[in-house]
């Protein structure tokens, strides 16, 4: 054991990796207790439509069944919170509420039976009859309505219309999921009228305060347990349908429940990441500088549910664009194409991770135009303030991560020109982009207890946040460790449990800037009491002694981050400067990334282990997104084309190269918190799809628009291209 | 009743027929390292040692394993010393969310068992041969580094 303190920005052993790599964390659909019964979930397979009638005669007389929930004998469940901001819900609607049909994957009646084997096969035997109604899937298909909030300044019209350098170009995403390993699930265990339930959600508070609402409980009698949660990237933030009926079945059988979703139920069920399509019209002078810049964004979101949605979702593109490059006239207006799909929702990077795709990616076009090195042409347009709201960033270090990330990459060696780099049978690309987070930080509340043991102390250090792997429980670790000079191990950390005091979801790459502060506050209350007790006030004595003569067994206190105001005199913003060397195979339409390097100005890194590995996680999710991933619906029955890991492709470990990843050192943020951190969740994806596309047109000078670059899109592109050169020597 | 002998365990079940090897082992003998990713075999969240060799545990039936020797990630550590894959799992923070760790680590351990010359794994032999492992987190630069480690 060690017996020295880790320190703020070193690399710490990740806390929970031992219990990782032995099997014994527990995730929700690990929780065994006495009793507990199975559920399986119906699904309609129509897109839109109504229930006719539900048949479950032969189900209800299959072995094992205990009880068949339906739109006819759920029972009453309470209104959702709907915009107040305690609890996010999928649906807007209850669960099971009439007989209506508003996407295909819509749970329509659950099975819960004494096994999971007897519960799927008496699904299976539940016999629904749908009248079916016409519904749209594509996103080019639909009517947009276009979103009162659109952001300008300056006169777009006029700079377009003058401007000796113009761009006009669409650039489109699709329907993209999340798609964490762990599929969700949920123990429902009803113990004295109180409800607990063991989810994996990544947010625990906003589990307790849908379920409280929806079963008719205040909010202490429901506590939500997510000790461990395999992963979610965004998934995993509104509480869906089946969390709701498990507590419902639960409660009528007076047993626990446990359902886990299937993984083609993950992928209809679970809200996407909506698909774009952007218009990104430029305006530039010849060297370069931005002069207008109009982005015009489709995005799809869920039809009318027949109540209110005061939390609708859209992909919030224009997020990024607006603020991150010096430009006089900005413009961005959205129109939402409501389909017959389940709510989207965030996906890792929202808005950014696709904003960027479509504003990189026209940038590295307009450097192509004006024969501009890519990075030169950032250079220019560089921004130290926000760009649309004028506020100074506190930190900002972009041009160093452009810098030493050229550098690190060997970029200043590219020839510009395609087709320059040979390799065997395929030429090799560079490509780079920028990439952008807002600084995210909520209210937090950090407990940390400070027990005498026999001969030493033991810190236990507790907050209602959830890990999703993020790393969280190795930081808190870290910032108490280096707080009271203690080794790692005397740290004990507790997550995921209303219980505890008071954290913020984990989502927008908020937690450690919300409850790495706290914690450290917490820290230092500590000190001030024990160090009261010193007879003078360089005496050197340790915690263990100073709770003796206090006559103390323990002592704790709750350290707090308190809300962002709009009154705040700076931005906080995390950037990045991504490079990518892509290797392609124009006969076969392949393109394979065999080097990425990506240097990040995140603030103060907290812990350099799982930063660094949280930093790849998100490149690795970029190389996703560029290459692989997306959710095809059949326009004629609604259906996925895929639902299933075979279809909907994540990274392998062979499509992966080696990642070099770095961040700048001595840079903290100290105006956004007391440790000086921003968080790193989501960063990495950002740049790296466009950095990608960008390689492949250095590759070999064909532009492609359309995610995932796929090779039978790559393989049209070439052939438009010999195609238009034919006509042209024709 | 069906036998089965896991961890060097023998264990006389009473199962549905229909029951998988992965649902036995987490379900009746609360084994829950092995995780159900998909149930499909495309996940490789799942993966067991069936003497010796990996194997999907979400494609196998329980009933099939008579007189087979099963190992899961519970089974391969000796007492409170970690396997060195482990070990290396550890050392090289290959991993984030921890779900398909101990599905990684199996394959990882087989694999190095599925060659007569370590040597000959190089990375991209190594990354080919666990691709049916997927990482949604997408540690594998890390997983690969710790497969190396206990490649030499």
């Amino acid at each position: 054991m060690s017996t020295t303190s880790p320190r703020i920005g070193g690399p710490a052993e990740r806390i929970d990796a031992r219990i990782k790599v032995t099997g014994q964390a527990r995730y929700a659909a690990d929780v065994a207790l006495p009793g507990l019964a199975h559920a399986a979930l119906v699904d309609s397979p129509v897109a839109c439509g109504r229930i006719v009638a539900i048949d479950t005669t032969r189900a209800e007389q299959a072995a094992g069944v205990l009880l068949i929930l339906t739109h006819h004998n759920r029972g009453p469940l309470g209104d959702l919170p709907n915009g107040d901001g305690t609890g996010l819900t999928a649906d807007p609607r209850p669960p099971l509420a009439d007989d209506r049909i508003y996407y295909r994957g819509q749970l329509v009646a659950m099975v819960v039976a004494e096994s999971p084997e007897q519960a799927a096969h008496a699904a299976a035997l539940v016999e629904v009859f749908y009248e079916k109604a016409p519904f749209v899937v594509d996103i080019d298909d639909g009517e947009g309505t276009r979103l009162a909030d659109a952001p300008r300044r300056g006169d777009c019209d006029a700079a377009l219309r003058a401007a000796p350098v113009t761009l006009d170009v669409v650039y489109s995403t699709p329907i993209q999921h999340p798609c964490p390993l762990e599929p969700h699930a949920t123990v429902a265990h009803w113990v004295d009228h109180d409800l607990v339930v063991y989810d994996s959600t990544q947010w625990v508070r906003g589990d307790q305060a849908v379920l409280a609402q929806a079963v008719g409980l205040p909010r202490e009698r429901v506590r939500v347990l997510a000790p461990f949660v395999g992963g979610s990237f965004g998934a995993k933030v509104f509480t869906a349908a089946h969390t709701l009926l498990a507590a419902v079945a639960a409660r009528r059988l007076e047993r626990p429940v446990k359902v886990v979703l299937r993984r083609a139920e993950v992928l209809t069920a679970v809200g996407p990441r909506a698909a774009t399509r952007q218009r990104i019209q430029l305006a530039a002078a010849p060297d370069g500088r931005l002069l207008a810049l109009r982005h015009h964004t489709r995005s799809h979101c869920a039809v009318d549910h027949g109540v209110a949605d005061r939390d609708p979702f859209y992909e919030p593109t224009s997020g990024v664009t607006r603020t991150l490059y010096a430009c006089p006239a900005y413009e961005a207006v959205h129109d939402i194409v409501p389909l017959h799909l389940a709510k989207p929702g965030w996906m890792r990077a929202p808005g950014e991770a696709t904003g960027l795709w479509a504003l990189e990616g026209a940038l590295d076009e307009l450097a192509c135009a004006l024969h501009l090195d890519p990075l030169a042409l950032r250079l220019r347009n560089h921004s130290s303030r926000d760009a649309h709201t004028g506020k100074p960033y506190a930190s900002e270090h972009l041009r160093e991560c452009y810098e030493r990330g050229a550098e690190r990459f060997g970029w200043a060696r590219r020839d510009p020109r395609p087709r320059s780099m040979r390799e065997g049978d395929a030429w090799l690309g560079w490509g780079m982009a920028t990439a952008a987070h807002p600084g995210n930080r909520d209210p937090a509340s950090v407990c940390v207890r400070l027990d005498r043991e026999h001969d030493r102390v033991h810190a236990t250090v507790s907050t209602a946040g959830v890990d999703l792997g993020t790393g969280m429980y190795t930081m808190l670790a870290v910032v108490v460790a280096d707080a009271l000079d203690l080794p790692i191990e005397w740290v004990t950390v507790e997550l995921g449990d209303t219980r505890l005091p008071q954290c913020p979801m984990t989502g927008g790459s908020n937690l450690t800037a919300s409850a790495a502060p706290a914690a450290q506050a917490a820290c230092l209350q500590l000190r001030r009491r024990l160090l009261s007790f010193r007879r003078t006030p360089d005496e050197s004595v340790d915690w263990h002694e100073l709770l003796v003569r206090a006559g103390l067994d323990h002592v704790e206190a709750v350290g707090t981050t308190d809300a962002r105001h709009a009154g705040e005199a700076h931005a906080h913003h995390s950037f990045g400067a991504q490079f990518v060397e892509v290797r392609v195979v124009p006969e076969l339409g392949r393109i394979r990334v065999t080097r990425v390097v990506g240097v990040f100005d995140v603030g103060q890194v907290v812990d350099a282990t799982t930063t660094r590995n949280q930093l790849i996680g998100g490149i690795v999710f970029g190389v996703g997104q560029a290459l692989l991933e997306q959710l095809v619906h059949d326009p004629v029955h609604g259906l996925p084309v895929h639902a299933d890991l075979a279809g909907y492709l994540l990274p392998t470990h062979a499509d992966v190269p080696e990642i070099d990843v770095e961040w700048l050192g001595g840079v903290p943020d100290l105006a956004f918190n007391s440790v000086g951190c921003r968080g790193v969740g989501e960063i990495g994806i950002t740049g790296i799809a466009p950095a990608i596309a960008s390689a492949v047109h250095h590759a070999i000078g064909v532009r492609l628009r359309d995610l995932p670059l796929t090779p039978d899109r790559l393989l049209a592109a070439l052939a438009a291209e010999a195609d238009e050169s034919a006509g042209r020597r024709g | 009743m069906v036998r089965l002998t896991v961890n060097g365990e023998h264990h006389e079940l009473a199962l549905d027929p229909r029951t998988t090897l992965l649902d036995a082992l987490r379900d009746h003998l609360g084994l829950t390292g092995a995780k159900k990713g998909c149930d499909h075999g495309q996940c490789g969240a799942c993966t067991v040692h069936v003497d010796g060799r990996r194997v999907l545990s979400c494609l196998a039936l329980a009933v099939a394993q008579r007189g087979r020797e099963i190992m899961t990630i519970e089974g391969l550590a000796l007492g409170a010393h970690l396997h060195p894959m482990q070990l290396a799992f550890i050392e090289c923070d290959a991993l984030q969310c921890g779900f398909c760790t101990p599905g990684q680590i199996m394959s990882a351990v087989a694999l190095l068992a599925e060659v007569d010359h370590r040597r000959e794994l190089t990375d991209v032999a190594i990354r080919e041969r666990m691709s049916g492992n997927l990482c949604r987190c997408g540690a594998y630069p890390n997983i690969l580094a710790a497969i190396r480690r206990v490649r030499t």
